[in-house]
C-alpha cells in the first residue's frame, strides 16, 4: 500500500493563520494524487463544510478534524470515527467556546478526556527539541486515553532534521504512540508564503520589517506529493502509510448528518401534518368569513398534499408557532413572511403572510420545488424595534442546545484589505488612507493608473503595486465570524451535537460555527427572523388610526387595489413609502405606472442592480407600453415545445426579472438537472470559484444551442442570470415587499399626518431624514406644529386641528381631506436632547393624555393650558411647562438649555432667546425645597433686560441647528432677493419650463449620490423654498467643479433643464459654492436697541465676516450636511 | 490631520488648502473627494508646542517677558519695551519683519491688556489700542474674541450678545448669574480681564537654567595643569547645576578663550547622561594635551550642550559609582573621546533568518536596541549551535559533490583543498525575504544550509543557492558560508 493523507492542515478558516481557501487545499490535494484530506483549524470546524463539499466536487475522500490548542499549551488533533464521535466533538468545542469570550476557545486537557470517546488523537510536538518533558507528556496522555493516539511529525527543513525526527520515533514507540507524518500545511502552495506572512504580521500587529522570527524561515508548509513526503521521512516510511490508515478509521463524513426538524410546536398526540391541516382550515375560515372561496380551497388542499409529501409541516409549524407568539403579545408585534415558501395560501390561512392568493396568481409550486432537496424557506420580518422579544423566545422555548443563531463569514474587502496590508508593509497610515480612499467595494483590476494618482500616488511605486497585488489576494479571506442577521436554526436533538455553539458579541446571543451557505448544504433548517422598520412604522400608524378614528385595521385588512392609491404612486409621490422612495424608483414609478399589485411586485425588483445590468428595464418598459413586441425564441421543435419560454417569462412580458426565473430558464432552455442549478446558483452567488462560472456559461450556451436557439440569445440569457447572481431579487420576496409597498402608501395617501408621525417615530429608518418627511407632509396639507413644552411628547403625536377642547368623536375613516389632525413634532427631534430628559419633560409639563395611542405609537392631546401661544410679554410661570416649573420639577438645566435653543417655550410665551436667557439664570444645582417656591435665588433678584429680537432668519438658521428642519422659513426665501439679482429661478419654476432651456437655480444640498453603476456621474438634489430640484453633473463638469460639487451645503448651479415625462433634471455647466449665503443670515439686521448705544456705532459695520481667523466650525455649519451616498 | 473617532481629521491647512475650500476640523476622506492631489501628513502636537515655545525663546530678543499662548500665539510683555524699536508700530512691524523672514505670518497688536491685545490681533485690523480705551476699542469685535469657548460664544450669540460691545451693556449682575460656571467659561471674568477691570499677569518663561559655567583668572595660565585644575573647578560647579535640573550630560563643551582674543574648544560626548565631575574630567583632560594655549588662557567656560534627564542614584558604601553598567558606559565614554577616537563600535541583532542580516554593526551610544532572540533552536542538546562562531564576510564559493536535491555535499573543494565530509546535518533550507526584492525583479533564490564534518572533524557551514530541478537556467550554486572550529 502506498500513498498518502494530509491530516494536518490549516485552512483560512484558522483566521490569520491559514493562507488559503478550503477550496483551493482541496483541488490541490486531489491534483497532487493524496488519498484523502483532513482540515484541522484551530479549536473550530468553520470552514470543514465548505472542504467538505469542495471535496466532494473533485471526487476526494475528506476527514473532518480539529486542532485543539489547550490551556496546558498542548496541542492535539482530533479525528471524529462516527457520527457519534462527531457530535462530542462539537460539545466539546462548545463548551470550550461558552466559556471564552466571542472567537475564542478555552478548553483544557479535562475536557479532552470527557469527550474523547471515539476521537483519533494525535499529539502535536513542539517546534524544538522534544524534550523529557515532551517524553512524560506523551506518556501521561497515553496513559489517560484509551483510544488510538498518535504522535504527529513534521518535516520543517530546519536544523537537526533528521535527528529530531529519530528522536520522535524513538520517543512514538517507547510510549505506543505511533509516528504519524504529516505537513502542518498553512498554504496549498508555496507561492502563498508572501501572503501568509502578511497574515501573521496582522495577527502579530507588526510590519514585515519588524516580524522577524515570528515568521517562518521558508516555504515548506504547503500540500506535497505523496512521493516527496516518502522521501522526506526517508526511514521511517511507516510514518507515511499510518496516514491511510488514520484517514480510513476517521469515517465521519458530514453526508451523515441528517437534519430533523424540532417537534416542540406539534401538541402531543397529533401528528405534524394532521395539526398543520387543522390550523389552514381553522385559519383560512377566519380569513374568508364568507366563506373560502373555491380557487383558494383547491389551492390550499393541493399545498397540503405537496407540504406532506416533502414532509415540511414541521417546518411550517415551527415558524407559525414564532409567529404567533407575536401576535400573542399584549401589544402585538406586528410581522410579515416572505420567501419562497412563504408566498402558499396554507401561509396566508395560517397568518405567516397577507398576500391574499385569491387576488394574485402566486403559485406554492413555482417557488418549492419537489426535485430540490432542500429545506422551503421563509424568512419572517418584524418590527425592528422589538425583534430581540422574539429571538429571546425562541432561545427560551428550544434551549440554547436547540436553537443558535446562523454565522456571517466577514471577510476582507477592497478597503480593509488595503488598511490591513499597506499597514504590513510600513506605508505611512495616510498613504493608506488614501489608497484605500479610492478603492470602492470589491476590487477590481481595472484599478487605473489615473485613480492612483488622481489620489497624490505614484502608480509605478513598487510598493503600492505590491500592496495592491497582496491585497486582491487577501480580499475574500474570512477574518471573523459574526452573527447572521437573523438566521435560526433549529433541531430535534441537540444542536452542538451537529455543530458548535460559540458567544456572540452581543449579550444572550449564542450563534453556530457555520454560515448560511454551510447550512444550505448540508440541508438544514433556517428561519430567519429580521428586523424592517417599515413594520414599526406602520404598526404605530394603525394603532393611532384605531385611537384617532376608532378604525382598525392589520396588514391583512387594509382595503385592496384602491385606485386613488396607485394614482398617488404614478405621480412618484412616494416620500416615506416603502422600497419605492428612492430617487431611482421615484423615477421608476411613472415610467411604469403601476395599477395592480403585481405592477408593485415588478416594481420592487425591477430596480436593482440585477435587472439593470442586465439590461432587462428598458426592454421590459417598452413591451409593457406595447412599443416592442412580447417575443419568445423557440427551440427546435424536436427537443421541446414552441411555447417552453411563454410559461417561464410569460408573466413579465419575455424579460426575465425574477431570480426564479433566471433559474428557470436554465432549466427549461439548457435543460440544466437539479444538481447543476444548484452548482449554478452557487457559483453566481460567490465569485469566490472563478473557475466555475465559465465551465457553467460554456455548458448553458451549448446545450441551448444544440436545442435550437440562437447563439447571441443563448449568451444573452447567460448574462442575465450572471446579473443576477449577486443582486438578484426573488419574485416570493418581492411579492411580501409589494404588499408593504401598498400598505405604506396607502396609509400616506389616506392618513397622511399619520404615516408622517409614525414615520418619524420609527426613526431612523428609510431613505429620508425628518425634514424631507415632514416637507413631504407639509405639502399634503398636513398642518405641522413644532415641539413645544407645552404640547409634545417625547414621540411625535397628532393634535386636533382647531384646538378643541373636546375629544374629537370616533369618525368612520376619511378619505384624507377636511378635518385632518395636524402633526405635533415630538421632543425625540430635538438635537441632542436624551430620552430620559424628554420623557421626564412632557410627564412634568402634561397632565396624563385622556386617551391615546396605546404605547410608543405616539399619542395625541389637547392643549393643556387654553392659553394659546402668544408672542412677547412675560414668562408664564404658572404654566407647568416654562423653565422654572420644569426646574422645580427636576428636568436638568443642561436639557432645559437644549429645549431653549430648539424654541420649544412658545407655549410659555417665552422665544427661544428669552427661554435661553432665563434658563441660563436658572442654577445647576437641585433647587432647594425651601426655596423652590419662593422663586428666589442665591444671586438676588435678576434684573430685566431687554434682548435684541431675533430676526426671522437667525432663528431659521437655529432652528435648523437644533431639529435639523425650520417650520417657520426655508433659509433660501430670506436669500431670494440676492438670489434673484444673480438670475437664480425657482425650484418650482422648473415645471413649466421647456426642455433644454438654459436655467440657473440654487438651493440647500440635500443629498449627493455617486451610484457605481452611473460611471462617476454624481446625482444632487438642491432645495429650495418651493420645490426639490434634481442636478446631473457629469464626469467632465464633475472634474472642474469638484471641491464645491462634493462640499458646498448652498450651491448655484448653471445649466440645462432635460425633461422625461414628468421627471425633470438640470444638466449641470456650472457649479457655484455659495454656502457663505448662509452666515448671513445670522448677521444682527442693527446693533442693540439701548439707550447706550450711539449714533456713529449703528453706522459702523460689524465685524468682518470674511475674517478667517479663529472661528469654531460649528458656528459655520448651518445647515446639517447632506446625506452623502457613494 | 490627526486620528479623531470619525477617521483622520484635517487639523490645519494651508492658505492653498485653504484656497481651495477646506477646513480644519473636516474629515480627510471628505477633504480628497473634493481636493483629490491634497497632500497631507499627520500633525505633530509636540513638536509643534517645541517649536512655539523656540519662537518663545527667539522672541526675548524684543522683550524679557514672553508667554507662549498655545497653540498659535506668543504673548509679550511690552512695557518699556517699544521705545527701543521706535514706538509701538515700529516694534510692530519689527515683529511682522523678523517672523516674516523664517517665513511666518505674523499678526500682532499692542494694548492695555494681554486678553485685549489677543483679541485685537487675532480679530481686528486694528495694531494698536492705547491703556484706557479696551471698552471702546473692543466693542465691535465678536465675543469669540475674548477667547471663550466655542459652545459659550455659540449660547452667547443665540441670546444675541454677538459683540464685546453687546456683553458691556448687559447688567453685570445678570450676565454673572447666567455665565458663572466653569463650562461657561468665566465670560464676566474674560471680559474684566479684557477692559482691564481684573487683573491679568503674564505668566512669562522662566529664564532657561544656563549650564554653561565660567571661570577667570586675573594671570594668564599657560601651562595644561593649571587647565586641568579649572577645568576641574568647572566640571564640579557644572555637576551642581545639572544635578539642580535633575538633568546628566550628553555633549560638553570646553571654551578656554586666550588673550589674545582667540579661543579653543574641546568637544566631548557620552554614551549616556552623565554629570560626574571626575568622568567629565577625565573625557577632556586627554584632548588637552592638543590645545595650543598661546600666550595665556584667562577665561574658559564649561558648557552642557546636550542634555537629559538623570535621576540621582546613590554610590556605593566604599564609594564605588552605583551599579548598573556604568563603569562600561565610563570605559566606552573614555574609549571613544580618545584623540584618535572613532575605533568603538557594537554588534547589533537583528531578527532576521537569514544569517548575514541577523548582525550588525552600530556606534555605541544612545538607542540601545535590546538583544533579539536567536532563531528557534531545533537541534539536540548539546549539538553543533544553530549558527557558526565564524561567518565569512561573503559567501565564497565551493564546488560540491552533492546528491539530488537536497542531499548533504559528500566532497567539496574551498580554497583549493578538496575535503571529504564524514558527518553531514541538513538542510536548513531559508526563504529569501521576498519582501526586500523589488516586485518584478528576479527574486533571490531560496538556500539550503548543511553543517559538514571533514575527515580531520572540522566542521564548516556550506549553503547551495536554489534547488535541483527547478526547472531554472542557472543551476544552483555553493557556497561556504562559515566556521564552527
Amino acid at each position: 500500500m502506498s500513498g498518502y493523507a494530509e491530516l494536518q492542515v490549516t485552512s483560512n478558516f484558522s483566521f490569520l493563520r491559514g493562507a488559503s481557501h478550503p477550496e483551493e487545499l482541496a483541488a490541490t490535494t486531489r491534483a497532487l494524487g493524496l488519498t484523502a484530506l483532513a482540515v484541522t483549524d484551530r479549536n473550530s470546524l468553520a470552514g470543514i463544510v465548505r472542504a467538505h463539499v469542495a471535496a466532494k466536487e473533485v471526487g476526494l475522500r475528506f476527514v473532518v478534524g480539529v486542532r485543539l490548542d489547550l490551556e496546558e499549551k498542548l496541542s492535539l488533533l482530533a479525528w471524529p470515527s462516527d457520527r457519534a464521535a462527531y457530535g462530542r466533538l462539537t460539545r466539546l468545542l462548545t463548551v470550550g467556546q461558552r466559556r471564552a469570550d466571542k472567537g475564542e476557545c478555552i478548553l483544557r486537557l479535562d475536557d479532552v478526556a470527557e469527550f474523547q470517546e471515539g476521537l483519533i488523537l494525535a499529539l502535536i510536538p513542539p517546534d524544538g527539541w522534544p524534550d523529557e518533558d515532551f517524553s512524560s507528556r506523551l506518556a501521561a496522555l497515553r496513559r489517560r486515553f484509551d483510544g488510538a493516539v498518535y504522535l504527529a511529525a513534521q518535516r520543517r527543513f530546519s536544523r537537526g532534521d533528521r535527528a529530531r525526527l529519530n528522536r520522535l520515533a524513538a520517543l512514538a514507540h517507547r510510549h505506543g504512540a505511533p509516528m504519524l507524518a504529516s505537513n502542518d500545511v498553512l498554504y496549498h502552495h508555496p507561492a502563498r508564503k508572501a501572503l501568509q506572512d502578511v497574515l501573521t504580521c496582522v495577527r502579530e500587529k507588526c510590519t514585515i520589517a519588524e516580524a522577524g522570527f515570528r515568521l517562518t524561515a521558508n516555504a515548506e508548509r504547503h500540500l506535497k506529493t505523496p512521493e516527496e513526503m516518502l522521501r522526506l521521512f526517508a526511514g521511517h516510511e511507516d510514518a507515511v502509510e499510518r496516514t491511510l490508515e488514520v484517514a480510513d478509521a476517521a469515517r465521519f463524513s458530514l453526508d451523515e448528518l441528517r437534519y430533523e426538524y424540532p417537534e416542540e410546536p406539534v401538541p402531543a398526540g397529533l401528528d405534524a401534518d394532521a395539526y398543520l391541516e387543522r390550523l389552514a382550515w381553522e385559519g383560512a375560515a377566519g380569513r374568508y368569513p364568507a366563506g373560502i372561496p373555491d380557487k383558494v380551497r383547491t389551492t390550499i388542499a393541493r399545498e397540503l398534499v405537496l407540504i406532506k409529501k416533502l414532509n415540511y409541516a414541521r417546518y411550517f409549524l415551527t415558524v407559525n408557532d414564532i409567529v404567533c407568539f407575536a401576535r400573542a403579545q399584549d401589544e402585538p408585534i406586528l410581522c410579515q413572511g416572505r420567501g419562497s415558501a412563504a408566498n402558499s395560501a396554507v401561509c396566508y390561512a395560517i397568518g405567516i403572510t397577507a398576500v391574499d392568493p385569491a387576488e394574485i396568481d402566486l403559485l406554492f409550486e413555482r417557488f418549492v420545488s419537489e426535485e430540490r432537496k432542500e429545506p422551503p424557506d421563509i424568512d419572517v420580518d418584524f418590527e425592528h424595534e422589538r425583534r430581540e422579544e422574539v429571538i429571546q423566545y425562541i432561545y427560551r422555548r428550544y434551549g440554547r442546545e436547540k436553537a443558535g443563531l446562523a454565522a456571517t463569514v466577514i471577510t476582507y474587502r477592497g478597503r480593509s484589505a488595503v488598511r490591513e496590508v499597506g499597514k504590513v508593509m510600513g506605508l505611512s497610515e495616510d498613504t493608506t488612507a488614501a489608497l484605500s480612499g479610492i478603492v470602492w467595494g470589491r476590487m477590481s483590476e481595472e484599478m487605473s493608473e489615473t485613480r492612483l494618482r488622481e489620489a497624490g500616488l505614484d502608480p509605478a511605486d513598487p510598493l503600492l503595486r505590491r500592496v495592491l497585488d497582496l491585497s486582491a489576494e487577501i480580499t475574500g479571506f474570512p477574518r471573523h465570524l459574526s452573527q447572521h442577521v437573523g438566521g435560526f436554526v433549529l433541531t430535534r436533538e441537540r444542536l452542538d451535537e451537529t455543530v458548535p455553539i460559540g458567544n456572540a458579541a452581543m449579550e444572550d446571543r449564542t450563534v453556530i460555527e457555520w454560515d448560511k451557505d454551510d447550512i444550505d448544504a448540508l440541508g438544514i433548517l433556517k428561519v430567519d427572523v429580521l428586523a424592517l422598520g417599515m413594520l414599526t412604522c406602520i404598526r404605530k400608524c394603525f394603532s393611532l388610526i384605531e385611537a384617532w378614528y376608532g378604525v382598525k385595521y392589520s396588514l391583512a385588512s387594509v382595503p385592496r387595489e384602491d385606485a386613488s392609491v396607485y394614482d398617488m404612486l404614478c405621480r412618484a409621490d412616494s416620500v416615506g413609502v416603502f422600497q419605492v422612495e428612492s430617487r431611482a424608483q421615484m423615477n421608476m414609478l411613472p415610467r411604469l405606472k403601476p395599477r395592480s399589485f403585481y405592477d408593485l411586485v415588478i416594481e420592487v425588483a425591477i430596480v436593482r442592480p440585477g435587472p439593470i445590468q442586465g439590461d432587462m428595464v428598458h426592454p421590459y418598459l417598452r413591451r409593457r407600453d406595447g412599443l416592442e413586441p412580447e417575443d419568445y425564441p423557440a427551440p427546435d421543435p424536436r427537443f421541446g415545445h414552441p411555447d417552453e419560454l411563454k410559461a417561464v417569462l410569460g408573466r413579465t412580458k419575455g424579460v426575465p426579472l425574477f431570480q426564479e426565473q433566471a433559474m428557470k430558464l436554465a432549466m427549461v432552455a439548457a435543460e440544466f438537472t437539479p444538481g447543476e442549478l444548484n452548482e449554478l446558483r452557487k457559483a453566481m452567488a460567490t465569485f469566490r470559484r472563478r473557475g466555475t462560472i465559465g465551465r457553467l456559461e460554456d455548458k448553458m450556451v451549448r446545450r441551448m444551442i444544440e436545442r435550437g436557439y440562437a447563439e447571441d440569445f443563448a449568451r444573452r440569457c447567460f448574462n442575465q442570470i450572471k446579473g443576477f447572481g449577486e443582486y438578484g431579487f426573488p419574485e416570493s420576496h418581492a411579492a411580501s415587499f409589494a404588499h408593504l409597498v401598498y400598505v405604506s402608501a396607502w396609509l400616506k395617501h389616506h392618513y397622511p399626518a399619520v404615516f408622517a408621525c409614525g414615520l418619524l417615530n420609527s426613526q431612523p429608518m428609510g431613505f429620508y431624514a425628518p425634514a424631507q418627511i415632514v416637507r413631504d407632509a407639509r405639502e399634503h396639507g398636513v398642518e405641522v406644529r413644532p415641539p413645544d413644552t407645552g404640547f409634545s411628547e417625547w414621540d411625535c403625536g397628532l393634535e386636533d386641528a382647531l384646538f378643541k377642547r373636546e375629544p374629537p368623536p370616533p369618525a368612520p375613516p376619511h378619505k384624507g381631506e377636511g378635518s385632518s389632525p395636524a402633526l405635533r413634532l415630538g421632543l425625540r427631534l430635538i438635537d441632542g436632547l436624551k430620552e430620559v430628559d424628554g420623557r421626564q419633560v412632557s410627564e412634568a409639563a402634561l397632565p396624563s393624555p385622556l386617551w391615546g395611542g396605546a404605547g410608543g405609537g405616539g399619542s395625541f392631546r389637547r392643549p393643556p393650558t387654553p392659553t394659546l401661544p402668544h408672542k412677547g410679554g412675560g414668562s408664564n410661570d404658572a404654566a407647568p411647562s416654562s423653565p422654572t416649573a420644569l426646574h422645580r420639577a427636576g428636568v436638568p438645566v443642561a436639557a432645559l438649555e437644549r429645549l431653549a435653543a430648539a424654541d420649544a417655550f412658545r407655549s410659555s410665551g417665552l422665544d427661544r432667546r428669552q427661554a435661553l436667557w432665563e434658563v441660563k439664570a436658572l442654577s445647576k444645582a437641585k433647587p432647594l425645597p425651601l426655596f423652590a417656591h419662593a422663586g428666589a435665588s442665591d444671586a438676588g433678584a435678576d434684573l430685566p433686560v431687554t434682548l435684541p429680537e431675533m430676526p426671522a432668519g437667525e432663528h431659521v438658521v437655529n432652528d435648523y441647528q437644533t431639529l435639523k428642519l425650520s417650520l417657520k422659513a426655508h433659509p433660501m426665501r430670506f436669500l431670494r432677493e440676492r438670489a434673484l439679482a444673480e438670475g437664480v429661478i425657482d425650484n418650482a419654476a422648473l415645471k413649466s419650463l421647456r426642455d433644454a432651456r438654459f436655467v440657473t437655480i440654487a438651493g440647500i444640498v440635500l443629498v449627493r449620490q455617486r451610484p457605481g453603476s452611473a460611471k462617476g456621474v454624481v446625482f444632487a438634489t438642491l432645495e429650495d423654498e418651493f420645490a426639490v430640484a434634481n442636478i446631473v453633473v457629469w464626469p467632465k463638469v464633475l472634474e472642474r467643479f469638484r471641491p464645491v460639487v462634493m462640499g458646498a451645503r448652498l450651491m448655484l448651479v448653471k445649466g440645462r433643464i432635460q425633461r422625461a415625462g414628468d421627471i425633470i433634471h438640470v444638466v449641470a455647466n456650472r457649479i457655484e459654492d455659495r454656502t457663505g449665503w448662509l452666515s448671513l443670515l445670522m448677521a444682527e439686521p442693527k446693533a442693540f436697541a439701548s439707550p447706550l448705544a450711539r449714533a456713529d456705532e449703528v453706522a459702523r459695520p460689524g465685524y468682518d465676516l470674511r475674517q478667517p481667523a479663529a472661528r469654531h466650525p460649528r458656528n459655520v455649519r448651518i445647515i446639517p450636511k447632506s446625506r452623502d451616498f457613494h | 490631520m490627526e486620528s479623531g473617532a470619525r477617521g483622520l481629521i484635517l487639523t490645519a491647512c494651508d492658505r492653498l488648502a485653504l484656497s481651495r475650500g477646506l477646513k480644519p476640523d473636516e474629515r480627510l476622506a471628505d477633504a480628497r473627494a473634493r481636493v483629490p492631489d491634497l497632500a497631507s501628513v499627520l500633525a505633530e502636537p509636540e513638536r509643534d508646542a517645541a517649536m512655539l515655545l523656540r519662537l518663545a525663546r527667539w522672541a526675548e530678543r524684543w522683550s524679557p517677558a514672553v508667554m507662549p499662548d498655545a497653540p498659535d500665539g506668543l504673548m509679550l510683555d511690552a512695557t518699556g519695551v517699544a521705545h527701543l524699536f521706535g514706538g509701538e508700530a515700529m516694534l510692530i512691524a519689527d515683529i511682522k519683519g523678523q517672523c516674516g523672514r523664517l517665513r511666518f505670518t505674523a499678526r500682532a497688536a499692542i494694548a492695555g491688556t494681554p486678553p485685549a491685545a489677543r483679541a485685537l490681533a487675532r480679530f481686528s485690523r486694528k495694531a494698536i489700542l492705547g491703556p484706557g480705551s479696551e471698552r471702546e476699542g473692543l466693542s465691535t469685535l465678536p465675543v469669540e474674541a475674548l477667547g471663550l469657548k466655542a459652545e459659550t460664544c455659540h449660547t452667547l450669540a443665540r441670546l444675541g450678545l454677538k459683540t464685546i460691545g453687546d456683553l458691556c451693556r448687559v447688567p453685570r449682575a445678570s450676565l454673572a448669574r447666567r455665565f458663572r460656571s466653569d463650562r461657561s467659561g468665566h465670560v464676566l471674568k474674560a471680559l474684566d480681564e479684557a477692559l482691564g477691570l481684573a487683573d491679568c499677569p503674564l505668566r512669562p518663561l522662566a529664564p532657561e537654567p544656563a549650564l554653561v559655567v565660567r571661570h577667570c583668572v586675573m594671570d594668564p595660565i599657560l601651562t595644561h595643569e593649571g587647565i586641568e585644575a579649572i577645568l576641574t573647578l568647572l566640571a564640579q560647579t557644572l555637576s551642581a547645576r545639572l544635578a539642580d535640573a535633575g538633568h546628566g550630560a550628553l555633549r560638553v563643551e570646553l571654551k578656554l578663550y586666550r588673550t589674545d582674543a582667540s579661543r579653543a574648544v574641546v568637544p566631548a560626548g557620552l554614551s549616556r547622561p552623565s554629570r560626574d565631575p571626575r568622568h567629565l574630567v577625565r573625557l577632556i583632560t586627554p584632548r588637552l594635551g592638543e590645545v595650543d594655549l598661546g600666550f595665556g588662557v584667562d577665561a574658559a567656560t564649561l558648557e552642557a550642550l546636550a542634555t537629559a534627564p538623570l535621576d540621582y542614584r546613590q554610590r556605593e558604601l566604599d564609594g564605588a559609582p552605583p551599579a548598573g553598567g556604568i563603569e562600561l558606559a565610563a570605559l566606552t565614554d573614555r574609549i571613544a573621546n580618545r584623540p584618535d577616537g572613532g575605533t568603538l563600535s557594537r554588534f547589533r541583532l537583528i531578527e532576521s533568518h537569514l544569517p548575514e542580516r541577523a548582525e550588525s554593526f552600530a556606534a555605541p551610544g544612545f538607542g540601545e536596541t535590546p538583544q533579539a532572540p536567536l532563531p528557534p533552536e531545533s537541534g539536540a542538546p548539546g549539538a553543533v549551535p544553530a549558527r557558526p562562531l565564524v561567518l565569512l564576510d561573503h559567501p565564497e564559493e565551493a564546488s560540491v559533490i552533492a546528491a539530488v536535491p537536497d542531499g548533504p555535499p559528500v566532497r567539496f573543494t574551498w580554497r583549493r583543498l578538496s575535503r571529504r565530509v564524514v558527518r553531514a546535518d541538513g538542510p536548513e533550507r531559508i526563504a529569501p525575504e521576498w519582501w526586500t526584492v523589488p516586485p518584478g525583479a528576479s527574486p533571490a533564490r531560496l538556500r539550503d544550509y548543511y553543517v559538514v564534518e571533514d575527515e580531520d572533524g572540522r566542521r564548516y557551514w556550506l549553503f547551495r543557492e536554489g534547488l535541483y530541478g527547478e526547472g531554472e537556467a542557472v543551476s544552483p550554486r555553493w557556497y561556504v558560508h562559515g566556521l564552527f572550529a
